[in-house]
């Protein structure tokens, strides 16, 4: 991440101006559904909005938490395992993006 | 100035050979060039340019006094980053946290990165929600009791709060990179505002939320 400042710097700009709305709606989705039970909970998901925008969330949400986390990584972790953890990092967010996809859209139970 | 008469070989066209002195500039350029590639210059020189221009907006005389900048010593300062690419356990750190008089805005810096950490693994802890209910009312009767509980009810809280604070944060990050609400006065405020903000919005929600849920 620390060979190319500009275009991560661009990048986490933008890709928070993309949350910022999806964040709000967010916040209230997660107090008003989470705690619900599984019919709710599967027919709320099952609604293409909420799907849609909480797919939305979790794609630009991994790909600005990458940046963020990479930041913090460079700025503390110094010696052998900075490398692996920086592939962690990424690990990391690609496997919330593919759990979630394949929650939203994988096979039905 | 001396100027010769010269063939080429092939055409036959005759060309005026450069004098010398164009031919010395030329070597100075090429050489200067050199240096630009190599960045020897940085490590090598050490310029005595002109101070650079600091903008003291709003601060008081004598912060402005205690840090009118010096010259700068580019070569040492490259040396130095040279230096540090190697770190050895000998040399004494930067001044670090404790030596900072404690402020708002630092605190606001502070709590906006360890907000991100945070969401980082609240947004693991959803994946495992959304796997949970795509696995079905078996995988699920295991969770749903644990986000209702008291404690999930405070980790939804303190989420909703971090998640708040990031945004509200994120947002002023975002209008500072207009240039603007940099002055000491209204980034001190800001940082008051938000962490006000983040703490009565997360109340509110998750109250209403909570509320909603059990009517």
């Amino acid at each position: 991440m620390s060979a190319k400042g500009t275009p991560t710097f661009i990048m986490q700009r933008a890709s928070a101006v993309i949350l910022a709305p999806l964040a709000i709606w967010f916040l209230f989705s997660a107090a008003l559904h989470l705690g619900d039970s599984y019919t709710e909970v599967s027919a709320w998901l099952a609604r293409p909005v909420n799907g849609v925008l909480l797919a939305a969330l979790v794609t630009v949400g991994a790909f600005h938490m990458r940046i963020g986390l990479g930041e913090v990584i460079d700025d503390y972790i110094h010696g052998s395992i900075r490398g692996p953890l920086r592939v962690l990092n990424t690990v990391v967010a690609l496997g919330v993006v593919v759990a979630v996809y394949w929650s939203l859209f994988g096979p039905t139970p | 100035m001396m100027r010769e008469e010269a063939t080429d070989g092939k055409s036959g066209r005759s060309f005026e050979t450069p004098p010398r002195d164009a031919i010395l500039r030329r070597l100075l350029r090429m050489r200067r060039f050199w240096r630009f590639l190599t960045g020897a210059h940085i490590l090598l020189c050490a310029p005595r340019a002109a101070s650079p221009r600091v903008d003291f907006e709003g601060d008081p005389p004598s912060f402005r006094a205690a840090n009118r900048p010096t010259s700068p010593n580019v070569g040492a300062a490259a040396r130095k980053v040279a230096r540090m690419t190697k770190p050895s356990p000998a040399r004494p750190l930067s001044p670090h946290l404790q030596i900072w008089r404690f402020t708002v805005t630092m605190a606001a810096s502070i709590t906006h990165r360890a907000t991100g950490i945070a969401l980082y693994s609240g947004t693991i802890l959803l994946a495992a929600w959304a796997i949970s209910v795509s696995l079905g009312e078996a995988a699920y009767s295991y969770v749903g009791p644990i986000v209702r509980s008291p404690f999930g009810l405070i980790v939804l809280l303190g989420y909703s709060w971090a998640l708040l604070f990031h945004f509200l944060n994120g947002v002023r990050h975002l209008y500072w990179d207009t240039g603007r609400g940099l002055a000491p006065k209204t980034a001190t405020a800001t940082a008051w505002a938000i962490y006000i903000a983040s703490a009565l919005g997360a109340l509110a929600i998750v109250a209403a939320g909570v509320a909603a849920r059990s009517a």
